[in-house]
């Protein structure tokens, strides 16, 4: 919900954004260098009722004065102080951003006032980058005399020690620090990924907003930081967790965009492993910094840096492990048996850590937040019941599998090669080594079956219903018993599982008797016409191809392609993927326009519906046929612009019966339609029959 | 697993572009995507829909043999088991878990023997016989039940505008 309300934000692009980080980074380094020095001289002046108090505070101590009689002089002269009841707020204030501030103050200031007396120079001033400040206003002088001469790298330590103190300038660099993260993000989305989809975007949009949303409740609901540095710290930390976060994201999807295509080249695929590899990499880092903040913090502040760090590692590793089985699945020919069983093991033992991962930080999360009864910690406690609901199911999913596994393994008996004999799995359509023969006597490989009876127990091809359960000693069947066939509903008679018997003998005679009606002369002129364009080519190639091929176009697309020489001129279509399609039905296209004159058509002796007002000599009937439609090629951009022609044939085809239909009939045209209902169906019917069989 | 997906879906696509169907065209839209596809669709002969070639569009799950693609067809339909925004209300596309209309058995539904050719010819069927018992669309059921005369109209309009022609 938040993702809606903000998604409408306007925000400004990236160059307006950009600009404006830079030139406020500018001023803000201007500001710190022209003041610093007037700060210096004028340190007095400067400072606010607070920071005299520091200074007056961190005064060098006696060198003689133990650290625990200084604390007690100060703990005095505040509690002097707060007596006076209007400077008792500002105190206040001071003490609680000095002295109770956890991690990042209150030990150092601790510790050097322990040390200051035998501290040298020097190190005094490498040390100071950060706590520079405290030093500053310990003693002015000490700081100054530490640099042994003012250079230019000291000068910018002394810049960025004052600017990190000016709450101001500390804005100004934060705001650089985002606005350099956005560049970087962005660089590496348009030189990884490019362009982003719609989907990707959206996606992105909402991991976003619920990753900044989440974190706010955790930082100011969960942990309760009050002091500016303590939020800045968690604010650094998680922009670097959200922004790995996002990435992954990103990654998952592209990949999974990517494996819906089959002709992604290598190398989008090299390139988006050696990001994953990166986030990877750079997720475990971030777990060393937890270590390190684990040991020097609390070991909750570790356990909650932690669990987001491992979250991220589990996600892109997980991510990874999918890639790169897909690509090896992809890569591989045949079917590879046992992975089917490892690739769900995979799946699951990353889904059910990540989702106990989560649920443990979430439960510590409720039980750590300061205040039971919050806000924060009702969504904490829907988020978890949310977690724990995916958690149960996941689980239960799983025991659905085994028992799955297990009814293949104990009932399913093994095929033997008669069993199979050559057929192909029916659910993957690939052929079969090994497989599993159900009771009904219908083999599938063992994958392939478990995967679709974890979603309905019944066999794929006759639907009898299977008994998971283990007593398949009374295994009555639970869906219809037996072959009543799913067209039913429809009393169509197209789709049905009846054995296939050959139609191809008719058709392919149909295709030879066709081909032959091109009349010879016809031949020539469009053998003529292909010369014009191409002369290097023989009169008889193009001759012999034309009756190949029976179109114009598919012979000039075979010239181009270098398939047609001028003396053997090689059959078109004698790839070997044809010829385990069965090579007599290598032009179905033309054979389908052949197959639609073979019916009713023809016994109304319909003129051919070529005989329009064309004036072009154009071929007869292989024109409007698609050239070289059945060829089913390697290329993806072939295979492309070959279906395209085919439609665009495919249509011509039916607009040219169309009009013919309705200039033969005139009158009848409309009347074949209108009454057909009850002898038209069964004639549809009919005239589809054959090619319903074709399958398997 | 997209993998198996693609691969199945790579086939039949073979299938498909050798061993053509009468009638019927289909092949992915765009090669980038293989889980989108075009059909094209000839109106059974001597039915109401007669001649026309209409597109539809197929939308496959990853896991696509184990469960039904989605059918919409892109031009304007007119029939009681096509819903008005062109989504195909058949049997045979509807998973085996649910059964949105209360009265189909498991044994009319998906499986992952069926493949795109047979929904394709299961859509012609029902171009040439509607089932006006699932009304998709509950006025073309009406009219295909009591007003078959302008039904036909309709589907004659229809026809021709599915082949880019002008209405008579």
């Amino acid at each position: 919900m938040p993702a809606l309300w903000l998604d409408r934000l306007p925000l400004p692009n990236l160059p307006a954004y950009t600009a404006i980080s830079v030139t406020l980074l500018l001023c803000s380094v201007y500001f710190a260098v022209t003041t610093q020095d007037r700060f210096e001289s004028d340190a007095v002046s400067r400072l606010t009722f607070a920071e005299a108090l520091q200074r007056r505070c961190l005064l060098p101590p006696p060198v003689n004065e133990s650290a625990h009689d200084q604390r007690t002089r100060l703990t005095d002269y505040f509690v002097l102080l707060a007596t006076y009841p209007t400077q008792r707020a500002l105190l206040h204030g001071f003490l609680r951003h000095k002295l109770r501030s956890d991690f990042l103050y209150w030990p150092t200031v601790a510790t050097d006032w322990g040390e200051y007396g035998e501290r040298a120079p020097e190190s005094t001033a490498s040390s100071s980058v950060f706590f520079a400040p405290t030093i500053y206003y310990r003693d002015p002088g000490a700081w100054t005399a530490a640099l042994p001469e003012p250079s230019i790298q000291a000068n910018l330590v002394k810049t960025l020690a004052f600017m990190i103190h000016e709450p101001l300038c500390l804005w100004t660099l934060i705001n650089m620090a985002y606005c350099l993260l956005v560049l970087l993000g962005k660089s590496i989305q348009q030189s990884m990924f490019g362009e982003l989809r719609v989907s990707e975007q959206t996606q992105l949009k909402d991991k976003f907003w619920n990753f900044v949303f989440y974190k706010f409740i955790f930082v100011f609901g969960v942990i309760n930081v009050q002091h500016m540095d303590e939020v800045v710290l968690w604010c650094s930390w998680f922009s670097a967790l959200g922004f790995l976060h996002l990435l992954t994201q990103l990654c998952r999807d592209r990949f999974e965009y990517l494996s819906l295509s089959a002709s992604t080249p290598r190398r989008t695929h090299g390139r988006l492993l050696c990001l994953l590899s990166a986030i990877l990499a750079l997720s475990l880092a971030l777990l060393v910094i937890c270590v390190y903040v684990g040991l020097v913090a609390s070991l909750n502040t570790f356990a909650f840096m932690a669990a987001e760090c491992v979250l991220l590692l589990i996600r892109t590793f997980h991510t990874m492990i999918r890639y790169a089985i897909h690509l090896y699945d992809v890569a591989q020919t045949a079917q590879w048996e046992r992975k089917g069983s490892l690739v769900y093991l995979a799946e699951l033992m990353f889904e059910v850590t990540e989702l106990v991962i989560d649920l443990l930080h979430h439960v510590h999360m409720l039980l750590w937040g300061n205040i039971i009864l919050s806000m924060a910690s009702l969504i904490i406690c829907m988020e978890l019941r949310h977690i724990f609901y995916q958690l149960r199911h996941r689980l239960a999913r799983h025991s659905h599998y085994r028992r799955v596994v297990r009814y293949i393994e104990l009932e399913c008996v093994q095929a033997t090669p008669a069993d199979i004999d050559g057929d192909q799995c029916a659910i993957c359509w690939d052929a079969m080594e090994t497989a599993r023969r159900l009771d009904c006597k219908h083999c599938f490989h063992a994958t392939c079956l478990r995967r679709w009876l974890e979603q309905d127990p019944s066999c794929p091809t006759c639907r009898k219903g299977l008994d998971l359960s283990g007593q398949t000693a009374s295994g009555q069947p639970r869906a219809q018993p037996h072959h009543r066939p799913h067209w039913q509903q429809h009393r169509g008679r197209f789709v049905s599982f009846l054995p296939s018997f050959s139609v191809e003998v008719n058709h392919t005679q149909l295709l030879r008797a066709n081909q032959q009606e091109v009349p010879a002369s016809q031949l020539d002129s469009m053998a003529r016409q292909v010369q014009q364009l191409f002369p290097h080519v023989s009169l008889s190639a193009i001759t012999e191809d034309l009756q190949q091929s029976g179109s114009m176009e598919a012979t000039v697309e075979n010239i181009l392609e270098g398939s047609v020489h001028d003396h053997p001129a090689p059959p078109m279509f004698t790839s070997d993927e044809l010829a385990d399609d069965g090579g007599s039905w290598s032009r179905p296209d033309g054979d389908g326009g052949d197959g639609r004159e073979e019916k009713p058509y023809r016994h109304h002796d319909r003129p051919e519906p070529a005989l329009e007002p064309e004036p072009v000599p154009e071929p007869q009937w292989p024109e409007p046929a698609a050239p070289g439609g059945s060829r089913f090629s390697k290329s993806a951009s072939e295979r492309h612009t070959l279906l395209q022609r085919r439609k665009a044939a495919m249509l011509e085809r039916a607009r040219r019966r169309y009009l013919a239909t309705q200039s033969d009939g005139g009158d009848s045209g409309g009347t074949v339609s209108t009454s057909s209902d009850d002898s038209g169906a069964p004639a549809a019917s009919e005239a589809l029959r054959p090619a319903a069989l074709v399958g398997r | 697993m997209a993998g198996n997906a693609l691969k199945r879906l790579m086939a039949e696509y073979k299938q498909l572009t050798l061993n053509p169907p009468e009638g019927i065209l289909a092949g992915p839209i765009n090669e980038e995507n293989f889980f989108e596809w075009e059909a094209l669709i000839t109106g059974p002969e001597g039915t109401c829909f007669d001649g026309g070639v209409f597109t539809a569009k197929l939308t496959f799950p990853p896991d696509y043999p184990l469960n039904p693609p989605k059918m919409q067809f892109c031009c304007e339909m007119f029939h009681p088991n096509i819903y008005a925004d062109g989504r195909v209300c058949i049997s045979i596309l509807h998973a085996p878990g649910d059964d949105p209309m209360g009265y189909e058995t498991s044994a009319e539904r998906w499986s992952p023997v069926q493949s795109v050719e047979k929904i394709l010819l299961s859509v012609v069927s029902m171009l040439a016989e509607p089932n006006d018992e699932s009304g998709a669309n509950v006025d073309a059921a009406k009219m295909w039940r009591q007003d078959r005369e302008q039904f036909q109209k309709i589907a004659q309009r229809l026809v021709r505008k599915s082949l880019g022609l002008p209405p008579p």
